[in-house]
């Protein structure tokens, strides 16, 4: 396992680990009940920015002191060994460390030592990036896999290790797969049982864990596509790294809790679910739809982090029945009920605009008024900036 | 200080409502079937109400409060639809006005899970066209005419069809939706229900399948059209998140509001929704979860006692005592919702007495007790079903009947919270008729994963 960060300060809080696997050296070409996997780019952009957000941006201001970091990465830009970048902060490894590969052993290490004298009032926050499947479960695939005589056994029945998490101390649950749900032909092939969950759950250790260390607020999200395979992006953080990056950099704050923006788990679905739509201008919308949680019960709002300053609310602008006619007008936002430009909300001036939806970031839950001129005619839309989306302003093009 | 008073109608569903003051505080509150207003004690000012409905879609209303205070209505924001049939689902927010925007006709659907469906069925259906022909099981019916509605009921502890129908002839029609109106069946009389399954099959007999708990007041089932033309190219727009075929109405509001808070995947205020409607549903009860099943059980209402035990497991887990899911079990025998709900009561909330070996021995007598049921009612019985096989010992989890729920949640879908799944019969869950390798289409034979950087 791979520790890189340590908190000098805090004993407890939260624990976080991640896996990353991008490199299969063992299953580079095909065999007989066993797929070939490809190299995954995405997958150490979107390991090391996550780290690097905990280590940096975040870090001061999380719900749960950071206790610690564990990662363990596989990369194919690096196939002799993933080393860690180095972000320079206090607790930190050295720049150059190597990082060991998510193996199936070190995975079992590294969750024994992210466990090991956790307290019920600790948090656990897993991300699991790289390739996945489907069987009945949800299921990641090791970058050992290939190794052994059974080569499905070099993967994470990720659903067995959700339940088994439950039995656990720690009652703070964070947990994101970022790896897809598809069916292989090969494992609908496989015969008998298929990966391990790394901890064994029992029903008497749950209701015994339910009854010792109380009650779990548990928040999941999961990308999990069905025939849809294109997830990453070369060289970059993945899709859904890339939307929880920014749910959890502040779009996922949607309620001021105790006179301060919270990021908590019921935001941090809205920011999922708006995503497509607070960004017009994607290539692809069709691969930001697919994450919802598969687990949100928590009793209450669970907080993540704390915001210094307000979020922004995104207002789109467009127009019906001929979605480019914006591009005619000038469009800008006012406070609620005025009508000079000049008065128009700083970032939000009057503009041309070159594309058929109108994007606008405003301060939240604010009534504001939108003011498109047509030529000689004039229309306004009365808008309330909610959180993450405004509601929108749509224009009839005359 | 004056006062703010907000309201809303019985059949608009539960929502959770925020009211903004001048100075960015809110105030959080839950109306549904059990309250419909709310007055807040407020400084005078301008004030926005959001009101968050289970779908994940909201209502805004802003109002200007002087000294004299003020009211807002939600139900002035609803509006009109154009299907009278549909009055009901429209006034709870899961049907859209207008055929505007993406997702309509059914914007209402949690996050736009069936425009997401759409957007991600098209792109399904483009990387075919740039390649080869699309499996058969990706072309949709677009023709309501030439579907069928197929009937099933369960006879001992097999399916049988007991008719085959064109939608028009014993359903509501519109472009959009075919509404067949559910029975209720009399309470108090042992035995007076039968179980029934309905499904919207094309003429090879394959379409979406919905199992109808016997309730006791009439309900309507509003198979979604667009929902329906999406079929197996994307089962799964987002997640766990099904995409959905079709709604459903409970006559009793109260239910309704637990059934919708029940079928979306995050529900907020869990407990103050259940504080206002159990008393409508169980008078003398005073909240308490036992007392509440106790009661419905006793007047026969076994498929309401479900919805609330399935409520109560999920939200509200710490409320559901052992004893109080015992007469689940059986009063449902041929349903898989009792028992299991009774093994995870027994992780949720063990007997002080019992010991480990009594939990072990409980969770798995229960969960094979469901497991060899035929029937499961509502949408979280087999998931619950399945996460249960992780806590068995290994000879326990293995065997055909786990492989058949395996099926049956790969080939699930969203009925506003009904066990409903793709298939050909109500014990049949496939991918598709003629075309047996569609789950597993030449997309995902691939190597799974991010192989299309």
């Amino acid at each position: 396992m791979t520790r890189v960060y340590r908190s000098p300060v805090a004993a407890k809080g939260l624990r976080v680990l991640i896996v990353g696997a991008g490199f299969y050296p063992d299953a580079a070409t095909a065999e007989p009940g066993r797929p070939a996997l490809t190299e995954l780019t995405s997958v150490a952009p979107s390991a090391l920015a996550l780290a690097q957000a905990l280590l940096t941006a975040w870090r001061g201001s999380l719900a749960m002191e950071l206790s610690s970091i564990d990662l363990l990465l596989s990369d194919p830009g690096q196939p002799g060994g993933a080393l860690w970048p180095g972000i320079g902060g206090a607790g930190e490894v050295a720049q150059g460390t190597p990082v060991d590969p998510p193996t199936l052993e070190n995975v079992e290490q590294a969750l024994r030592d992210v466990l090991v004298d956790a307290e019920s009032d600790e948090g656990l926050f897993l991300f699991f990036c790289g390739h996945g499947f489907s069987r009945g479960d949800r299921y990641f695939v090791l970058s050992d896999f290939g190794q052994g005589i059974d080569p499905w056994s070099r993967t994470v029945n990720l659903s067995g290790l959700d339940l088994a998490l439950r039995q656990c101390k720690p009652r703070t649950h964070w947990l994101f797969w970022d790896c897809c749900a598809d069916i292989p032909s090969e494992i609908l092939d496989a015969l008998g049982s298929v990966g391990t969950s790394l901890i064994r759950a029992r029903a008497s250790a749950l209701s015994g864990a339910i009854a010792a260390y109380g009650p779990l607020s548990r928040f999941g999200a999961a990308s999990s596509p069905l025939g849809v395979q294109a997830f990453g992006l070369a060289g970059k953080p993945t899709r859904f790294a890339e939307m929880l990056l920014e749910a959890l950099d502040g779009t996922g704050a949607t309620k001021r809790q105790d006179g301060a923006w919270w990021v908590d788990h019921s935001g941090i679905q809205d920011a999922f679910q708006s995503y497509a739509t607070r960004h017009p201008d994607l290539q692809d919308p069709e691969f930001y739809a697919f994450v919802t949680p598969f687990s949100s019960d928590a009793p209450q709002r669970m907080r993540f982090r704390r915001l210094p300053s307000a979020p922004s609310s995104v207002l789109l602008a467009s127009s019906s029945p001929r979605r480019g006619g914006l591009k005619r007008a000038q469009i800008c936002v006012l406070p609620q009920g005025a009508l000079d430009e000049a008065q128009a909300v700083p970032g939000c001036e009057p503009r041309q605009p070159t594309t058929a939806v109108v994007r606008f970031a405003l301060p939240p839950w604010e009534t504001y008024t939108v003011k498109a001129i047509f030529g000689e005619e004039t229309q306004t839309k009365s808008c309330f900036a909610d959180l993450p989306l405004a509601e929108p302003a749509e224009f009839h093009v005359p | 200080m004056t006062e703010l008073t907000v309201t809303s109608t019985a059949d608009m569903g539960p929502m959770t409502v925020s009211v903004l003051s001048p100075r960015s505080d809110s105030t959080e509150f839950v109306l549904c079937a059990g309250s419909t207003a709310k007055t807040l004690s407020v400084e005078p000012g301008h004030y926005t109400i959001v009101a968050r409905r289970p779908n994940g879609s909201r209502l805004h209303r802003s109002t200007v409060v002087g000294d004299g205070g003020a009211s807002v209505s939600l139900s002035d924001t609803v509006g009109v639809t154009p299907n009278e049939f549909m009055e009901r689902e429209f006034a709870r927010g899961e049907v859209a006005s207008s055929s505007g925007g993406a997702g309509a006709p059914l914007s209402g659907v949690f996050a736009d899970a069936l425009s997401q469906a759409r957007l991600r069925r098209d792109g399904f259906t483009r990387r075919f066209d740039d390649n080869l022909a699309a499996p058969s099981s990706v072309v949709s019916p677009t023709d309501v005419d030439a579907l069928s509605l197929s009937l099933w009921v369960l006879q001992g502890q097999a399916w049988v069809q007991i008719g085959r129908h064109r939608p028009r002839e014993i359903a509501e029609v519109s472009d959009d939706f075919v509404k067949f109106r559910v029975p209720g069946w009399p309470v108090g009389i042992p035995g007076s229900y039968v179980l029934l399954a309905v499904g919207l099959i094309d003429e090879a007999g394959f379409g979406p399948i919905v199992c109808l708990p016997p309730f006791a007041d009439p309900g309507g089932l509003t198979f979604v059209l667009e929902g329906v033309k999406v079929r197996v190219a994307d089962r799964d727009a987002t997640g766990q998140q099904r995409v959905p075929v079709a709604l459903f109405s409970p006559g009793s509001r109260p239910m309704a509001d637990l059934l919708a808070s029940l079928a979306t995947p995050y529900t907020l205020m869990a407990a103050s929704i259940w504080d206002q409607v159990i008393p409508s549903l169980a008078p003398d009860a005073g909240g308490d979860v036992e007392r509440t099943l106790a009661f419905l059980s006793d007047q026969g209402r076994h498929a309401e006692a479900l919805v609330v035990a399935h409520y109560v497991l999920r939200f509200l887990p710490k409320r559901l005592p052992v004893a109080g899911t015992e007469r689940l079990i059986d009063a449902l025998p041929s349903v898989a919702d009792g028992p299991i709900i009774a093994a995870w009561a027994w992780i949720q909330n063990r007997p002080e007495l019992a010991d480990d070996g009594e939990v072990n021995a409980a969770v798995s007598r229960l969960a094979s007790r469901a497991l060899n049921r035929p029937v499961s009612l509502f949408a979280r019985t087999r998931t619950l079903i399945f996460e249960a096989r992780h806590l068995l010992e290994p000879e326990e989890a293995g065997g055909s009947l786990w492989n058949q729920v395996a099926a049956f949640r790969r080939a699930g879908a969203a009925a506003g919270g009904l066990e409903c799944f793709w298939g050909t019969a109500p014990d049949r869950p496939t991918f598709g008729i003629g075309d047996p390798g569609a789950v597993s289409d030449k997309s995902s034979r691939e190597p799974q994963g991010r192989s299309a950087q």
